[in-house]
């Protein structure tokens, strides 16, 4: 479908959410995405702004969700975990192609500072 | 774990209050699976990491469902008015007062400006019960510095032959007619008619036919057309009642036709009978005697400007042909015009000035409104900006609020047209005007479809009027940020929103400027009608018109001398200090007024008719009567039929006889300089100058005063009484003592001169008292409007004023800034009213008496007012922003 292949652009933070949940694949749910943030970019994120951009995210088509069982460790509650849409995959591949256009020719510059 | 088990229990709970259903299991689990691996490491670390989540959660929105927020779009909004009325509902709920404040505003302003609009319709636009009644004229003649007077059969004859623009005209002659009704005498109100008066009309009797032609012809049979009433009265309604015979005045007429309900012309009239005179054929007093109301239809396109011309034309040819009429001008007017007795206009600009004036109350109702609405709409214009941030759509918002302004508007419409339903009778009944003939038609205020049309399409415009000026802002996404940084907790008002109250306030401020100024200006000239000198006195004195038989009026001197003791008689009933005889009374319709020739004044202008207020007297009269006297003496009873003729002059009748000359002992007499039958009178005394005609009461009049023993007058005598007594009490005495003296003398009840002059301005006191009332309203809603801004701006900026007050500021200059605030607004307001008014008031310049249209004690005092007003108002909020308290308020 012609609309399809116009996907929105992505926000900063929404990018890493994107990256995040491509990155955990199936085991992508709000704490695992928190962890994986922070440890990959050693920014201190809330799971108030975690989930806001989730439920963003999947509001425009971008992510996927489903509920899954119930663990101890969690106090008995479940996990609400979440999946890349092909719109969401073509949304990350085109912020990363734009990236990586913007920034041929500097690679070197950019990776040395 | 001691610690762990205090902590995530107390932050479970705190969070399970706030996170919606379908997000708190998945954001718990998620906290405390962290918490858990981060106490692996360090349990402070995981502790303090746990707080801060907790704190974030707590303090922002978390992520709400979007189903929550519907994307209504406006096709689907408009297929679920339900929704919308439910949102309206909804903030009505919210704000229950403010509501009711809004919808009882706009019921006043509706409501009072569809009342006096179907008022007005009544008064100048509804068409007569007649066909095409828009064409019908009547007339006046008119002679400087007199009363209007009636048309003369001369003036008929004249137009009916050679005014082009009358398709037709008819005069009529009132009397009082008696009617003998089974054994009973009763008063009825007659009119002798020309065969085209009726005609003319365009009235078609409900039974028999009208007066013709062949009727009006001199010694032809007697016959009359009866009113719908007097047929219903008289005859029960029967339908043979055509052909019977009616005793009228003691004689004879045979009933031809029956007039339809409500048609009374000219003045209340039941019984209409042939005039049956040939003009050309009468005595020359007769012909001019103007005692007739015309009834002209113009031709369909004729304008009455034109037949004015062609009578200007006309009447200067008949001052040719007569030249008593030298210096007489005649004018056609409208008939509602005639009926209204609104001969120079005056009437139509006052309801005018009080139409203009209840616009202004409606405009001041529609913008506090607005004022009320956009307060309302700062309040939640956070919430506002959240849900849009949250995908609400623009227009979802606008629409809801449209709403809301409909509702408010639907609501203060139907209570607006509530209320003019309890007005309209009210007015009917306060309507100061009486017209001549046609009264209910003219003054009947009725709440009818029309009324309703009317009112609805003020509701309509007031609703969209408050829709445009409390809805006009942006809504598009990219002011959200603003909207949310702006409106924070620790931020005052917006620079927009604050300007835009600002204005509202002063435009408020202006239009109550210009209603007060209004206001202001016909009290004054109220009050300096009211209070003008009349040169006599009208408080304590009272008249009633005595009635004589036929036979009192056979000898002068017998009528004088019963006269004479009859006001003796009067004089002892207990409370009546002073009594007197005189042929007229002042202020009343119908003076009598004489031509008057000076001895020894040569070289007479032929054109120059000179003419007095005729007044024939008892000496008690003029004593009672309060003149002041400037020379000479006044009449007493020393001036009986042998002694010498007396008169007593006005300084105006002095000025123009003897102009810088004294006249004590000069000689004057009735009539023209070439009529000598009447004898000379000899000047005794001058007398302040009287205000004493009805149309022309604001200027002097000259007048003279002659003792009744010396003159034999026709005129039916009054008699006016002194005293300090109640005269409705007073009337059975005095009727009491007059029969016991003689039983054919009919007195009328006793009428105070107060009452005389009271009726006299009586459209005046209407146009004061509603315009104050629409002044006092409209004073109010402002101040009620510049209290509610100037609240809201400080409670807006109370965070400002905790700061200023924190760092040293004084408490003093908290009020002082807030009242600075206030008079700047009220300052604006009042200067732009000012000048509105300063230009508006050019308008009433024709409606003002003595009081100039930019009187500057009326400008100050309305501005003085508003001002200390004004701070008024803002003292209560003031001095609340001064009582904050800033560690609370900042904390």
């Amino acid at each position: 479908m012609w609309f399809n292949s116009d996907v929105p652009p992505l926000g900063d933070f929404e990018q890493l959410t994107m990256l995040a949940v491509l990155r955990l694949d199936e085991d992508a749910y709000g704490a695992a995405i928190q962890r994986e943030i922070e440890t990959q970019t050693g920014r201190a994120v809330s799971v108030n702004a975690i989930y806001t951009t989730l439920d963003r995210l999947e509001a425009k088509g971008l992510l996927r969700s489903w509920i899954g069982a119930p663990t101890q460790e969690r106090g008995g509650r479940r996990k609400k975990h979440y999946g890349l849409e092909p719109r969401g995959l073509a949304a990350i591949s085109q912020a990363y192609r734009t990236m990586r256009r913007m920034s041929r020719g500097f690679e070197r510059l950019l990776e040395r500072s | 774990m001691s610690r762990q088990l205090r902590l995530l229990p107390l932050v479970q709970w705190l969070l399970r209050h706030r996170l919606p259903e379908e997000w708190a299991e998945f954001v718990l689990g998620d906290l405390e699976e962290e918490y858990h691996r981060r106490r692996r490491h360090s349990s402070f670390e995981a502790s303090v990491w746990l707080l801060r989540q907790t704190l974030v959660c707590l303090s922002s929105p978390v992520p709400a469902s979007r189903r929550r927020i519907e994307p209504l779009t406006i096709p689907r909004i408009a297929l679920r008015p339900g929704y919308l009325l439910r949102s309206a509902g909804r903030t009505f709920r919210a704000r229950p007062l403010l509501t009711i404040s809004c919808i009882g505003i706009l019921a006043a302003g509706i409501g009072s400006a569809t009342a006096v609009s179907a008022a007005v319709h009544a008064l100048l636009i509804r068409p007569l019960p007649l066909p095409e009644s828009e064409r019908l004229v009547s007339g006046y003649a008119l002679r400087e510095g007199f009363d209007p007077f009636g048309t003369s059969l001369a003036e008929y004859n004249a137009f009916k032959h050679y005014a082009a623009s009358f398709e037709s005209i008819g005069v009529a002659r009132s009397q009082t007619s008696t009617l003998r009704s089974g054994g009973d005498t009763v008063r009825v109100q007659a009119a002798a008619v020309t065969s085209d008066y009726l005609s003319t009309a365009g009235v078609v009797p409900a039974l028999g036919r009208t007066i013709s032609p062949a009727d009006d012809r001199p010694g032809s049979s007697a016959v009359v057309v009866i009113s719908h009433s007097l047929w219903v009265r008289h005859f029960a309604g029967q339908s043979d009642v055509v052909g019977r015979s009616l005793t009228i005045d003691g004689r004879s007429a045979s009933v031809i036709g029956v007039l339809p309900p409500r048609f009374d012309l000219p003045a209340a009239t039941e019984i209409w009978f042939p005039l049956q005179v040939t003009i050309d054929t009468l005595p020359v007093q007769d012909r001019l005697a103007s005692t007739y109301m015309p009834l002209a239809r113009l031709r369909p396109g004729a304008a009455i400007g034109r037949a004015n011309q062609e009578i200007a034309t006309i009447v200067k040819a008949l001052a040719g042909e007569y030249p008593q009429r030298r210096g007489w001008t005649y004018r056609a007017i409208g008939l509602r015009q005639q009926l209204l007795g609104d001969l120079d206009g005056r009437t139509t600009r006052i309801v005018g000035v009080v139409v203009t004036a209840v616009v202004f109350l409606l405009v001041i109702c529609c913008v506090n409104v607005a004022n009320l609405v956009l307060l309302r709409a700062a309040d939640r214009e956070r919430d506002e900006a959240i849900r849009v941030a949250l995908g609400a759509s623009g227009s979802q918002l606008t629409l809801e609020r449209l709403a809301e302004s409909m509702a408010i508007g639907l609501a203060g419409g139907a209570a607006g047209l509530a209320l003019t339903a309890w007005l309209a009778p009210v007015l009917s009944t306060l309507n100061p005007v009486r017209p001549a003939a046609f009264g209910p038609a003219l003054t009947d205020v009725r709440f009818d479809s029309l009324a309703i049309a009317i009112g609805a399409t003020i509701a309509g415009l007031t609703t969209i009027l408050v829709a445009i000026v409390s809805h006009t802002r942006s809504d598009s996404r990219a002011d959200v940020a603003a909207t949310l940084a702006a409106s924070g907790p620790r931020t005052g008002l917006g620079r927009a929103r604050r300007t835009r109250l600002r204005l509202l306030v002063a435009a408020q401020i202006a239009v109550a400027v210009l209603l007060l100024v209004g206001s202001g200006l016909v009290l004054r000239s109220f009050a300096a009608l009211r209070d003008t000198d009349v040169g006599f006195r009208t408080r304590g004195i009272a008249s009633s018109q005595l009635t004589l038989p036929p036979r009192m009026f056979n000898d002068h001197a017998r009528r004088a001398a019963d006269l004479e003791r009859l006001v003796a008689s009067v004089r002892e009933i207990p409370g009546i200090t002073n009594a007197g005889i005189t042929t007229n009374i002042p202020l009343q319709r119908g003076s009598f007024d004489s031509f008057f020739t000076v001895e020894g004044r040569a070289g007479e202008n032929p054109n120059d008719v000179p003419i007095t207020g005729h007044r024939v007297v008892t000496p008690e009269y003029l004593r009672l009567l309060g003149v002041r006297l400037m020379k000479g003496r006044l009449l007493s009873e020393g001036d009986t039929a042998a002694a010498p003729l007396v008169v007593v002059i006005t300084e105006d009748l002095a000025r123009q006889a003897w102009p810088g000359e004294e006249p004590l002992g000069r000689r004057i007499r009735r009539g023209r300089s070439s009529d000598a039958t009447n004898p000379w009178l000899t000047v005794v005394g001058v007398v302040g100058d009287v205000k004493e005609d009805r149309f022309n009461f604001r200027t002097d009049r000259a007048a003279w005063y002659l003792p009744y023993a010396q003159q034999n007058s026709s005129a039916p005598p009054n008699l006016v009484i002194e005293s300090e007594a109640d005269f409705e009490t007073l009337t059975a005495a005095v009727r009491r003592r007059i029969r016991a003296f003689d039983p054919d003398i009919a007195a009328s009840e006793l009428v105070p001169f107060d009452v005389h002059l009271a009726e006299l301005i009586v459209t005046e006191r209407f146009a004061a008292v509603m315009l104050s009332a629409l002044a006092c309203a409209g004073l109010l809603l402002a101040v009620i409007g510049l209290y509610g801004a100037i609240s809201h701006i400080v409670r807006a900026q109370q965070p400002e004023i905790a700061v200023r007050i924190a760092v040293g500021a004084a408490r003093g200059r908290v009020v002082v800034m807030v009242v600075r605030e206030v008079m700047l607004v009220a300052v604006w307001g009042t200067i732009v009213g000012g000048l509105l008014a300063a230009v508006g008031a050019n308008g009433l310049s024709t409606v003002l008496y003595e009081v100039k249209p930019h009187d500057a004690l009326t400008y100050g005092s309305v501005a003085a007012l508003l001002i200390v007003v004004s701070v008024a108002a803002a003292f209560g909020p003031a001095m609340r922003a001064a009582r904050v308290d800033p560690v609370a308020l900042l904390r």
